[in-house]
């Protein structure tokens, strides 16, 4: 395993350099230089709220208060759909967000399930949990095209790993959901 | 009535060319091939990317993507 950063990782398996990128995005302008696995890893931006609290879709939000970290992709994606009378309350920091929501200053919070995963690891009282899905964007693996019997052999890993339920463990060990049924 | 000497020496060409063509694309990208022999599997991480990959309270690293491609390799 091998340390990289975002800007270096695609030209480093283009080079050869490296076999396999693990927690990659899917798109198309990637598909072009790239093979994609199929998705192994939930990633989604979600609206996190106790339990108690029914909120079910974006127009649930009206009239109640989210808290968010300024200027990050979960709030432009909360502002693109929130009605107008929703308060939204924006921090500088995860840990503003977060601990506004654990001591109920405000109802919600919208937070990447990478950081969301360490709230629920604290099994707060009230037992937060995802109410929707600002956004769904599992990750795959990435090798190099035209590598057609490594991508097959990864497919079959995956699949076995899916079905035996050893993705559904280290999903609930690190991400604290199980894993989700689309994967 | 057999094929003519010239067609199956033909046949015979044409299908050892084939076999090399598609030898030299083989060797030319099969990575599991080079991985396979050499035991290790080169994978990119990120080492600021909690919970799929950072490094836990030893410095190894830990995390969702870790423990997916521990798995993978023992599977390789």
């Amino acid at each position: 395993m091998i340390g990289i950063t975002g800007q270096n990782r695609i030209p480093s398996l283009t080079e050869h350099k490296l076999n396999l990128l693990v927690s990659v995005g899917v798109s198309d302008e990637r598909k072009k230089v790239v093979a994609f696995t199929a998705p192994y890893a939930p990633y989604s931006i979600d609206v996190m709220g106790p339990k108690s609290l029914t909120v079910k879709t974006a127009a649930d939000l009206s009239g109640k208060s989210v808290a968010v970290n300024r200027g990050t992709l979960e709030d432009t994606s909360l502002t693109e759909v929130a009605p107008k009378d929703t308060d939204i309350q924006r921090f500088n920091d995860y840990n503003g967000v977060i601990s506004a929501f654990l001591s109920g200053q405000v109802q919600l919070m919208v937070l990447g399930n990478d950081v969301g995963a360490s709230v629920l690891a604290k099994q707060p009282d009230i037992e937060p949990e995802s109410k929707f899905q600002l956004l769904n964007s599992p990750s795959a693996m990435a090798i190099n095209k035209g590598e057609d019997a490594l991508l097959a052999k990864l497919e079959e890993a995956l699949a076995t790993m899916k079905k035996d339920g050893t993705l559904d463990a280290i999903s609930k060990k690190w991400l604290f959901i199980p894993l989700p049924p689309e994967l | 009535m057999s094929p003519s000497l010239s067609r199956r020496v033909l046949l015979a060409a044409s299908l050892a060319f084939a076999i090399q063509v598609s030898q030299a694309t083989f060797a030319q990208a099969d990575e599991l091939a080079d991985i396979t022999k050499a035991g290790v599997l080169k994978v990119g991480i990120f080492e600021d990317f909690p919970p799929f990959s950072s490094a836990g309270t030893d410095l190894v690293s830990q995390g969702y993507d870790i423990d997916v491609i521990n798995a993978l390799a023992k599977a390789l």
